[in-house]
């Protein structure tokens, strides 16, 4: 990591985030309640933002309480909210449980449970260790389908439907120097598919977002030499934005989605289509001559 | 249209169009143009109601002028707003040409083409004439196209961008009796995929959405008895509504979507995973395989 300020800042701030015109008229989300894993920062922070601004009650998950009191102290200054906030890791299937119970039992109910928590390293995959890789596995595939499981069961027992967001990676055309967590994401995006199914008659809904790059302080975890192309990795041109991950979960959430499942949507530029990324640096034989 | 069974099958009417309750901030669509082809009913007819309470100034356009009429009709009704509507075929790329004139001349440029217009009729593939599968293909796939260049030529002229949202259906387990749709169908959301990368640079976003069954009046080009069948075509066993469509139109034309080109978006309870539609009605043959998975004893059929 090079010293701090000697790398541009990636993303909105809070005050950016609080202010960010959005398209959905502001009382949306009033009576929900919804459940946000990795809330302290990037993504999951601007989607704690929006959810509060629509008047949900918000929950934040991440495994650093001082993050998760920066989204909470943030929320209090720039909208006059208060969220909860838990520090676990969704890795442990029984921190996660516990998680859902405290959800429940603080607001009476869960109405939306937006699976944002995961993350990897750049790293050629010959030379990923077992632990590396069982580590972003865990994280990105097992903690999130912990997460649906805990909140299915406690939607089907308590005779009531939800929705599950799960916000994945532009895995399409394979994800080269992070084929770990393609593979986890991999995962994700297939067992929504099946689970829409399942769950259909639970009227569970569940549905992924595929963001493209997207600017946010995440991107730091990136060699600044990677990074600096990222923004050249799709027709466009430019990274996104949080607010475009937040407002497609919000869309897919409510009730603009009510006759969406088991469908991912792809956020990133036409990435999918055109661009190339190298989180861990372009290799020399991919060079054009 | 008073009996239930309509409803379920027909949709919504205009006096629920005019009043349904919409995830979108008033005034979103305040100083945008939108051109929506296939607006005098339908699917088409809900996402003019939508994008016109939203403030959009609408251009609707169809082969037939009182379903457009009544279209703008009720639209003024709802929201005083008025609606340009111009009698014209897709097909015809002279016609198209002289649409997006008129939308330039009257509203000074345009922000969203909603390409909804299309339709098929349900045959044994086997049985198409030569005339029918070119009509299908005319209408949907080049039709299609001939709106998608004349606004981007206007755009790239302009020295602006715009947003383009193409209606297809949900062609990824191919469509049943509706062969000669799939392949058009197919043709757009490739298309759009294609002219996605190829227009960035001009600041033009492209997508797709892909319905499942909804119900709306498009359903009466299907036999009472087929078109009874479609709900239950997806996991969630209902057929979604007009307004699912309008209101994922407005999300991809909009501010929210300005990262998002080149994707298909499906909004059909999950059929890409589960359900048929059989649009001429069920073969016997795959009757013989329905139910399978239900458990059941040694010897019975």
């Amino acid at each position: 990591m090079s010293e701090p300020g000697t790398r541009p800042r990636w993303g909105l701030d809070d005050a950016e985030l609080a202010a960010y015109p959005t398209v959905y008229r502001t009382d949306l989300l009033a009576g929900r309640v919804a459940l946000i894993s990795g809330g302290g920062t990037g993504l999951g922070r601007a989607m704690a933002y929006l959810f509060a601004r629509l008047g949900a009650q918000v929950m934040i998950c991440g495994r650093r309480q001082e993050k998760l009191d920066e989204t909470a102290a943030g929320i209090r200054a720039h909208l006059d909210r208060e969220i909860a906030s838990r520090a676990m890791t969704i890795r442990d299937p029984e921190a996660v449980a516990a998680l859902i119970d405290e959800t429940w039992s603080r607001f009476g109910s869960l109405d939306i449970l937006v699976n944002n928590g995961g993350g990897q390293f750049p790293q050629a995959a010959i030379d990923f260790s077992v632990k590396g890789w069982n580590a972003v596995i865990d994280t990105n595939l097992n903690g999130t389908w912990y997460m649906m499981q805990q909140a299915a069961r406690h939607w089907r027992d308590a005779g009531r439907g939800g929705s599950i967001v799960n916000i994945v990676a532009d895995i399409w055309r394979g994800m080269p120097g992070i084929a770990h967590t393609c593979a986890a994401r991999a995962g994700v995006v297939f067992a929504t598919r099946s689970l829409a199914v399942e769950w259909a008659p639970l009227e569970i809904r569940v549905n992924c977002i595929a963001p493209g790059t997207i600017a946010t302080p995440g991107l730091e975890v990136y060699p600044e030499e990677a990074s600096r192309d990222f923004h050249r990795a799709n027709p466009m041109l430019h990274c996104g934005d949080a607010m475009d991950i937040a407002e497609a979960a919000v869309y897919l959430a409510t009730s603009s989605g009510k006759f969406i499942t088991g469908e991912c949507l792809t956020v990133d530029g036409g990435q999918q289509l055109w661009g190339e990324v190298w989180p861990h640096g372009r290799p020399a034989w991919f060079e054009t001559p | 249209m008073n009996d239930p069974d309509d409803k379920a099958l027909y949709g919504l009417e205009d006096a629920e169009l005019a009043t349904h309750p919409t995830v979108f901030e008033a005034g979103l669509c305040a100083d945008q143009v939108v051109l929506i082809s296939g607006g005098g009913s339908g699917i088409g007819r809900a996402i003019a109601y939508l994008y016109a309470r939203l403030g959009a100034r609408v251009i609707i356009c169809g082969r037939r002028s009182e379903p457009l009429a009544e279209t703008a009709e009720g639209i003024r009704a709802a929201c005083a707003a008025e609606v340009i509507t111009q009698t014209m075929t897709i097909r015809d790329p002279d016609q198209v040409a002289d649409l997006l004139a008129l939308v330039w001349e009257r509203c000074g440029g345009l922000d969203v083409l909603v390409n909804n217009a299309g339709g098929q009729f349900a045959q044994d593939s086997l049985d198409y004439s030569v005339k029918g599968w070119r009509a299908v293909i005319d209408t949907n796939l080049n039709g299609t196209w001939y709106m998608m260049q004349q606004a981007a030529l206007r755009w790239r002229d302009a020295g602006r961008g715009g947003s383009i949202v193409n209606i297809v259906v949900n062609i990824h387990r191919g469509t049943l009796q509706t062969t000669h749709s799939a392949a058009a169908r197919a043709g757009v959301v490739y298309l759009s995929k294609s002219v996605a990368v190829e227009w960035a640079p001009l600041g033009i976003r492209v997508n797709c959405i892909a319905p499942g069954a909804i119900a709306s009046s498009g359903l009466r080009n299907y036999s009472r008895e087929a078109a009874e069948q479609f709900r239950y075509a997806n996991p969630m066993r209902r057929a979604g509504d007009v307004w699912d469509v309008a209101e994922a139109s407005v999300y991809l034309g909009s501010g929210a979507a300005d990262f998002v080109t080149g994707e298909v978006f499906a909004v059909d309870g999950g059929y890409q995973m589960l359900g048929e539609i059989w649009a001429g009605g069920e073969p016997e043959y795959f009757a013989r395989g329905r139910g399978a998975g239900r458990f059941s004893e040694p010897g019975e059929e």
